[in-house]
């Protein structure tokens, strides 16, 4: 009866499958920032550094974090069966490494070699996970998290299909839409869509298990995701019909998530532990980013704002999501899985990031709130942001590749007891 | 009564014990600790004696299986009591960091253990039992003792 009713009691998956995708993520975090430190053309939204960077930072950066959040959360929290999730995650990873330099040379020099590996290898990576992961989480009972996990992988593919068009565009291949609204519908899909969606999913998920607060309420957790998914589809169809319309959808959109970051710091402020820890602020400054990112929204109805201001504070909305969910994910899943394999020196959680480590990274991260500010106005900040940046990701690389040989020297060294616990 | 409500609240009160140990040892209150600590222990262990000795067998009864989600669920009772193993001696030896690492595991193990139980078990349980099934294990779940 359990099993015909589409539940499944899914364990982890090995601990390979998730940091497998988190390095990647954090060195492409690194190559971001470097690029950066060298850029000179990033504040006109047409160069082609600009598509670089931005890629860069989605692809290789918010692309590899999230997908190996999902591996790890969609059997464990969700119960959903994702069959060889190592071979499977070996091989995605890879087409999503391989797929993003393809599509960043493209963009770099427009050959029409590099457009067609990086269509193949990215269309395999993101339509595969979306396929998979979809087809898996239409089978099981859901909760508001596991469907907006399984809305914003729908959109992610719709994020891939029009990214793909537009390259065939490049390539010369006549396409039925004005160029420029299929990059708004591009864009709007990702970063509302693909991005935001799995954001607000995830803490669905996660705030109120791992600081103890209040649950979003009810009815807004259940309509939210799909509301947002209605007002995409509206703006698509608004490319075709409306144009003029797309703004104000786009706005509305801009709201609805800048609603989810105002309950999500209401929540983090009635956490009843009492410790505060780093990740605990990485999520507030993510939301705050979020909020200043309206902000500029906002503005730009008005006056006009640097479209390099508002980029940079959604990217820092995405990335203190990733940096607060992998401070807690990573040392927790180091000590889970040798602990659940019976080693009794299993490194505990302080072992491998101690809370003054994720202090200063978030204390790092934190003066980017500040110094994104100049950077459409000064090298100077830009070149400052992009050094921050590149320490910030090589200090989240570093936690991990020492949490992953700490797991590998107990694997190896480590005393395993028999699993007959000790009782209190 | 649901079966959902009854047990869902009691993880809302370990909980609200959790915190207060934690909250404890934060500020290094060793005495206060062990004293919050064993009453979120004594609470959680008396939950899990609920669930595996009331629960757990209806559970089975009416899946008809019993290596499948609550063979899962009594062995992450299992990892829980391992940790208070561990944590009840960070008492003892008054090493806050310790303890501190150690609880936040343990929040992050039982928090998701807690969340497959709300969803899925009691969920099933609550749509399966008849309404006097239900006020009978919660019955015989009041009863127990530790
Ligand atoms: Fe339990
Ligand atoms: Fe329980």
């Amino acid at each position: 009866m359990f099993n015909n009713s589409g539940l499944s009691m899914e364990q982890a998956p090995p601990i390979k499958v998730v940091l497998r995708f988190f390095l990647t993520g954090s060195v492409f975090g690194i190559i971001a920032g470097i690029m950066l430190f060298f850029s000179n053309d990033i504040n006109n939204i047409y160069s082609a550094q600009t598509l670089i960077i931005t890629h860069t930072l989605t692809l290789g950066v918010m692309a590899s974090f999230m997908f190996g959040a999902l591996f790890q959360m969609l059997p464990v929290l969700a119960g959903v069966h994702i069959k060889a999730p190592v071979k499977l995650s070996i091989r995605i990873n890879y087409a999503l490494i391989f797929g993003t330099l393809f599509l960043l040379l493209a963009f770099y020099n427009g050959a029409v070699i590099n457009y067609i590996f990086a269509m193949a290898l990215l269309g395999f990576a993101l339509f595969a996970t979306s396929y998979i992961m979809v087809r898996q989480l239409l089978k099981i009972k859901h909760s508001a998290s596991s469907k907006g996990m399984l809305l914003s992988l729908l959109t992610l593919s719709l994020v891939a299909i029009f990214g793909i068009i537009m390259l065939l565009e490049r390539l010369g291949i006549p396409i039925w839409l004005n160029y420029l609204h299929l990059k708004e519908i591009h864009f709007s899909f990702g970063v509302f869509g693909w991005i935001a969606m799995l954001i607000i999913s995830v803490s669905f998920q996660v705030i109120e298990m791992f600081y103890v607060t209040p649950p979003y309420p009810k009815i807004y957790a259940k309509y939210m995701p799909l509301a947002l998914f209605l007002l995409l589809l509206l703006n698509i169809l608004s490319a075709f019909f409306a144009p003029k319309l797309m703004h104000f959808i786009q706005t509305a959109a801009v709201l609805a998530v800048a609603v989810h970051a105002v309950l999500t710091l209401m929540r983090l402020k009635q956490k009843k532990r009492a410790v505060t820890d780093a990740t605990i602020l990485f999520w507030a400054l993510a939301m705050v980013s979020y909020l200043i990112f309206t902000a500029t929204c906002i503005a730009n109805l008005f006056i006009t704002v640097p479209p390099l201001l508002t980029a940079s504070f959604f990217a820092l909305f995405a990335l203190g999501t990733v940096f607060a969910m992998v401070y807690k994910i990573v040392p927790f899943l180091v000590w889970f899985h040798l602990n659940a394999q019976g080693y009794f020196d299993a490194p505990m959680m302080h072992e491998i990031a101690s809370a003054k480590y994720a202090r200063i990274n978030l204390y790092l991260f934190s003066s980017l709130l500040i110094l994104v500010i100049f950077t459409s106005f000064s090298k100077f900040f830009c070149q400052l942001v992009s050094i921050i940046l590149i320490i910030s990701f090589f200090m989240l690389f570093y936690m991990m590749y020492r949490g992953w040989h700490k797991y590998l020297y107990v694997l190896k060294n480590g005393k395993k007891f028999e699993f007959n616990m000790p009782n209190l | 009564m649901q079966i959902s409500q009854y047990l869902i609240n009691e993880h809302r009160e370990c909980d609200n014990l959790f915190a207060k140990a934690e909250a404890a040892a934060a500020k290094g209150d060793f005495a206060l600790t062990k004293e919050e600590f064993l009453k979120f222990a004594d609470e959680t262990l008396l939950h899990f004696k609920k669930e595996e000795e009331e629960f757990f067998p209806k559970f089975e009864e009416i899946t008809g299986s019993s290596d499948g989600p609550t063979m899962v669920m009594k062995y992450e009772h299992d990892q829980v009591r391992g940790l208070f193993g561990k944590m009840a001696q960070a008492i003892e030896n008054e090493n806050k960091d310790t303890f501190l690492s150690l609880a936040e595991s343990l929040m992050i193990l039982l928090q998701q253990h807690n969340m497959k139980e709300e969803q899925m078990l009691y969920a099933m349980a609550d749509r399966v039992l008849s309404p006097d099934a239900k006020e009978e294990l919660i019955q015989k779940m009041q009863e127990t003792k530790l």
